[in-house]
């Protein structure tokens, strides 16, 4: 019996070995884990471009959601994983926000493998339809003119749109009041209801309350106009240096074989080219992106770096 | 605007009716409704996994099937919460409360049979409002803010401290406790994590599934261990002539399924509320309203018939604001919107306008569906209460292994099993020592809402206590509660007496109902 298990053992670990080769990579299916629950547009693009890779690589792609803890609990499990290539993460630029903010008990730089962006796209500075601001300018004037008079709705203490509007207060020398909201769904719901005033807003709801007159875009956080927005100025005109461009990415465990690498970055920039997929981006409005996995390892540890001075300066402390 | 309704519903069922689409339709409701039974799978995590198959499916079929999962699901978790003590589905959990004792006493058919009804009642009305008022209705949500939700939330508090029965103290301090639970986890004003005790796994709190099955379903079990004997008794009393209710029971029933409506058709449409509370309110309502509110908890139809009226009612609301601002009120929801995405089509206010095959084929489809898990389910209720003839020792445990699987596939995590397992060891100890479970659950679902909509009121005003009162809504949610307060008050005050024969009366009438629920099946055997 004792002498079955271990021929057993053996035969099992002849297997690890032969996938751990490149060449043979992906010989069974890949664990995409995504750091939501699903539903939600992130968990749509993993759903969407899993399949787009099942094709590529002839390997099932399995989206598995770990929602929870703005999803340390997933980064860790993806930390932890096998640097094998059978488990990779689709993540968002609140990697970035939450790295800055919480002591983890990873190196969010050291212990993660990049392997490719997907796309990327601005955050829009939103009111309400009926509200008094027309232009950028008038924002600008309104906050400088009586400080705090506007409340600002924040899906949450230290996400990407927080802080990106703490950096737009810091370099414009304005303030709002920082209201915080569970979700991007509920901010733009209290846009609408007048109980906010204004928000830094993205996700697939928002493009219709535009195009349908509810809201009014202002402008857009990245550093220049956003192609497909080109009426709408880039807040860098009036708080230089806080242009900021979200994104999504693919990433993995350190220490994982170059070759597999290289095969996913290619699987997912293959995916990002094909038709549907840019349409899925735009209703968020986001362009697809690629990148080699050192540009996108210099995008994570350039987005860290700027967040942790925002929070110094903002005075934003967690855990 | 009527009439464009009833010719755009008729343009609905034209496509609702073709042949692929009610295919869909059928195999939505059917998966969700064995889904729902199944205390092991999440509708969540089920639409998630058949996703992927939508790709390949018009759009219209796609939402027809995602959205019959949703609703079907609906139907089948009463079951196991009448008949097992089990809210698969939060929303079922006060079902439990008289669905359960139902049971015992052999009434569980009618108890099912009431809650089909109820359910089909409570989801017709909300699909009516659906088509007359979603475009109204959304901006009238749209005027609630976070002062008016936490004085609705003071008022479901007050209304929710009669879900205890027995001592009023232990009922206290069980919505106490409640509360208490509620605050784990990160706080969503400053971003700081309470009570977590460094566990990353508890910074989204306490999972609501995790609660509800440990406090119902595994307190039940772990009681029942010792008390073998007692359950085989209780089965044999399971009498299939009894599967219908009587009419009786069918009178008694009609008005709460009616006032339960009305209620889930408001919550669904207030922000932040749902089907849970929804049920809840019901029966805190039908308990207020009861001439013998003592009697609830033994078993009494209106227990049953006003929440399940009401979750339905809700569930069907809730695709309102999901689909006429493109917001969705939660998970579901959201997958629902991201099937649509995936097809092309963005939902938002325009959505009705622009693809109206996509509306008002849905809504055509609720009513089909809704008929669909009525055929299906009717006839099932013989199956269902034939579970209970399984052997106890294979019953139980596999049941116990279904609440496993269906907690860890909430959010794939092991750690909430272990939470599960925990939750159920204290809720075996309070039921021990006679504390209810029910209220404790409501202060855990009311409480992070108060809290987080009171603070965010007070940021939002800096600092004013007065928005509670000088905003036209919230002043008269807590002029209500304080008149309920007042009452009571008065009521001990002006008849100090009688209110103390009142408690003797209420005592005594009590010991004498339950003598009497029990000769009831028996009678109606001979």
């Amino acid at each position: 019996m004792r002498k079955m298990t271990k021929i057993l053992v053996a035969l099992v670990m002849c297997l690890f070995a032969v996938q751990a080769r490149a060449d043979d990579y992906p010989s069974r299916p890949i664990r995409l884990v995504v750091p939501f629950d699903a539903g939600g547009s992130v968990d749509t693009i993993a759903r969407v471009l899993a399949e787009k890779v099942r094709q590529e690589l002839g390997q099932p792609v399995i989206v598995e959601n770990r929602g929870g803890a703005g999803g340390i609990i997933a980064f860790q499990e993806v930390v932890n994983a096998k640097p094998d290539g059978y488990t990779i993460i689709l993540g968002a630029s609140s990697y970035t926000t939450i790295a800055a903010l919480y002591n983890l008990s990873f190196d969010p730089v050291k212990d993660i493998t990049p392997i490719t962006l997907i796309n990327h796209g601005p955050l829009i500075i939103t009111v309400n339809a009926k509200s008094p601001v027309k232009n950028l300018a008038n924002f600008v004037q309104a906050l400088k003119a009586n400080p705090h008079s506007m409340s600002f709705g924040a899906p949450g203490v230290g996400s990407a749109s927080d802080f990106s509007a703490y950096r737009f207060e810091q370099a414009s020398g304005t303030s709002m009041v920082h209201v915080p909201y569970k979700s991007d769904g509920l901010v733009l719901e209290a846009l609408l209801s007048g109980e906010i005033q204004v928000a830094f807003a993205s996700g697939p709801a928002l493009v219709p309350m535009l195009t349908s007159g509810m809201l009014r875009a202002v402008a857009v956080t990245s550093p220049t106009p956003w192609p497909t927005l080109p009426n709408l100025p880039s807040i860098t005109t009036v708080a230089p240096g806080s242009g900021y461009v979200a994104w999504h990415g693919v990433w993995g465990p350190a220490g994982m074989p170059p070759a597999v690498v290289a095969k996913l970055n290619k699987a997912f920039d293959d995916a990002v080219e094909s038709p549907d997929v840019q349409k899925l981006f735009r209703t968020d409005l986001r362009e697809p992106a690629t990148s080699t996995p050192q540009e996108f390892g210099q995008v994570i540890v350039h987005d860290i770096a700027q967040w942790k001075a925002v929070a110094k300066q903002a005075n934003l402390k967690l855990h | 605007m009527f009439f464009s309704a009833f010719s755009n519903l008729g343009q609905g069922f034209g496509v609702a009716l073709q042949p692929m689409n009610l295919l869909y339709c059928f195999s939505g409701v059917l998966l969700g409704n064995i889904v729902g039974v199944l205390p092991g799978m999440g509708v969540l995590s089920t639409i998630s996994i058949l996703l992927p198959l939508t790709f390949a499916m018009k759009p219209v079929g796609a939402v027809l099937m995602i959205a019959g999962i949703y609703y079907g699901a609906q139907y089948g978790g009463a079951i196991c919460s009448i008949l097992l003590n089990l809210p698969t589905h939060p929303p079922h959990a006060v079902t439990c409360l008289d669905g359960f004792p139902m049971t015992q006493q052999g009434r569980g058919g009618a108890a099912l049979g009431i809650t089909m009804l109820a359910s089909f009642v409570g989801a017709s009305f909300g699909i009516t409002e659906m088509i007359f008022f979603a475009p109204v209705l959304s901006q009238w949500a749209l005027k609630f803010n976070s002062a008016d939700i936490f004085s609705l939330m003071v008022l479901g508090l007050l209304a929710g401290s009669t879900l205890a029965k027995g001592s009023p103290l232990k009922g206290i301090s069980m919505t106490l406790i409640g509360l208490l639970v509620g605050t784990i986890g990160t706080d969503v004003s400053t971003g700081m994590t309470r009570f977590t005790f460094g566990a990353p796994d508890l910074d989204d709190g306490v999972e609501i599934v995790a609660l509800a099955l440990g406090l119902f379903g595994l307190a039940e079990f772990l009681k029942s261990i010792n008390r073998l004997e007692a359950v085989e008794a209780r089965k044999a009393k399971i009498g299939f002539r009894d599967m219908r209710p009587t009419r009786a029971e069918l009178k008694r029933a009609a008005f709460p399924i009616m006032r339960g409506t009305l209620i889930g058709a408001m919550c669904s449409l207030i922000p932040g509320t749902g089907p849970t509370i929804a049920s809840f309110v019901a029966y805190a309502a039908e308990k207020k309203m009861s001439r013998t509110p003592e009697r609830f908890g033994r078993g009494m139809i209106e227990g049953v018939a006003a929440p399940e009226a009401a979750t339905h009612s809700s569930v069907q609301g809730d695709f309102i604001p999901t689909m006429s601002l493109g917001i969705p009120g939660d998970a579901t929801m959201a997958l629902l919107l991201g099937a649509l995405v995936i097809q092309g089509i963005t939902p938002g206010p325009m959505l009705i306008s622009e693809h109206p095959d996509i509306f008002w084929g849905l809504i055509a489809s609720f009513w089909i569906g809704n008929i669909l898990l009525i055929l299906l389910n009717v006839p099932l209720i013989g199956v269902w209460v034939r579970l209970l003839r399984l052997p106890y020792k294979y019953l139980y445990p596999s049941a116990l292994f279904f609440i496993c699987v269906g907690v860890y596939s909430t959010n794939n995590s092991m750690f909430e099993v272990s939470e599960t397992i925990a939750i159920g060891l204290v809720g075996y100890l309070l039921v021990f020592l006679d504390f209810h479970p029910a209220p404790m659950l409501l202060g855990f679902i009311l409480g992070p809402r108060l809290e987080e909509s009171f603070r965010r009121a007070m940021e939002l005003s800096g600092g004013h206590f007065s928005v509670f009162v000088t905003r036209p809504i919230s002043a008269v949610f807590l002029g209500v509660a304080s008149l309920v307060i007042l009452l009571q008050v008065a009521l001990l005050l002006l008849r100090p007496r009688s209110g103390i024969s009142n408690v003797r009366r209420t005592l005594g009438s009590s010991t004498i109902s339950v003598e009497r629920a029990k000769p009831v099946p028996a009678e109606r055997k001979t």
